[in-house]
């Protein structure tokens, strides 16, 4: 039983890890904007463009733990 | 006071910086292609480091450490889930151990000390009572912004060129 839920397991993390890597793309082109804000002194947009990018890291994360690796957290 | 502390910050995002340098020596030279959850990792460092170089251009503040420390437990989490999908045999170990540890697990390392580090450079936090609005940056901090703008900018056009662009 544990050994089937291993092999979805793996078999799930394979075939979802490339579909996600577009969108770790704008995650990394979200905190590069915000390293240019602080570079222009613009703090405000770049605490808020830091945390609405980490709460997505977060919801990537949500979405891979769940969907990609379908486990019951 | 303030410069060591601020100095500290920048030598703090260049060694996290240099952490990101050896994932790309692991992804170019040893081919050991990132996982989403490596690069949720790496988003984490990044995070990390953003919060520092906020108090090398805007003085130090408690709220600077705070988005550093979001990331530090967002990337700690990351790293742990990582750790914990070891436990089925099966699952086949993304990469090769380095000195005897997995990439991701000398990620929780490189976060734990981070957490470690800022905690004590809150420790050392004293409020000023008016800071410059637009402080003077030295070599290091200068150091510290153009490798973390680099790094992030590059981690885009990997993340890119892995699986260009659209779905795979």
């Amino acid at each position: 039983m544990i050994s089937e839920t291993c092999q979805d397991l793996t078999w799930s993390f394979v075939e979802n890890s490339l579909l996600e890597r577009d969108m770790m793309a704008a995650l990394f082109l979200l905190f590069a904007v915000a390293v240019i804000f602080i570079w222009q002194a613009k703090r405000g947009p770049a605490i808020l463009l830091c945390l609405i990018t980490l709460f997505l890291c977060w919801m990537m994360f949500w979405y891979h733990a769940t969907e990609a690796l379908k486990l019951r957290l | 006071m303030n410069q060591v502390v601020k100095n500290f910050n920048a030598l703090f995002v260049i060694v996290l910086c240099v952490v990101l340098l050896g994932g790309y020596y692991l992804q170019f030279f040893r081919h050991q292609e990132p996982c989403p959850l490596c690069m949720l990792q790496r988003l984490g460092m990044i995070g990390i480091a953003i919060g520092l170089l906020m108090n090398l251009k805007f003085g130090i503040k408690p709220a600077h450490y705070a988005l550093s420390l979001l990331a530090a437990i967002f990337s700690g989490a990351v790293s742990l889930r990582h750790i914990g999908l070891q436990v089925c045999p099966e699952f086949e170990a993304l990469g090769k151990p380095i000195l005897g540890l997995y990439p991701f697990t000398w990620a929780f390392l490189v976060i734990a000390c981070s957490l470690l580090a800022i905690s004590v450079l809150l420790f050392f936090y004293r409020p000023v009572v008016k800071s410059p609005k637009n402080p003077h940056i030295d070599i290091i901090g200068k150091a510290a912004f153009s490798l973390t703008f680099l790094l992030t900018a590059a981690n885009v056009l990997t993340a890119i060129h892995i699986c260009g662009l659209g779905t795979c």
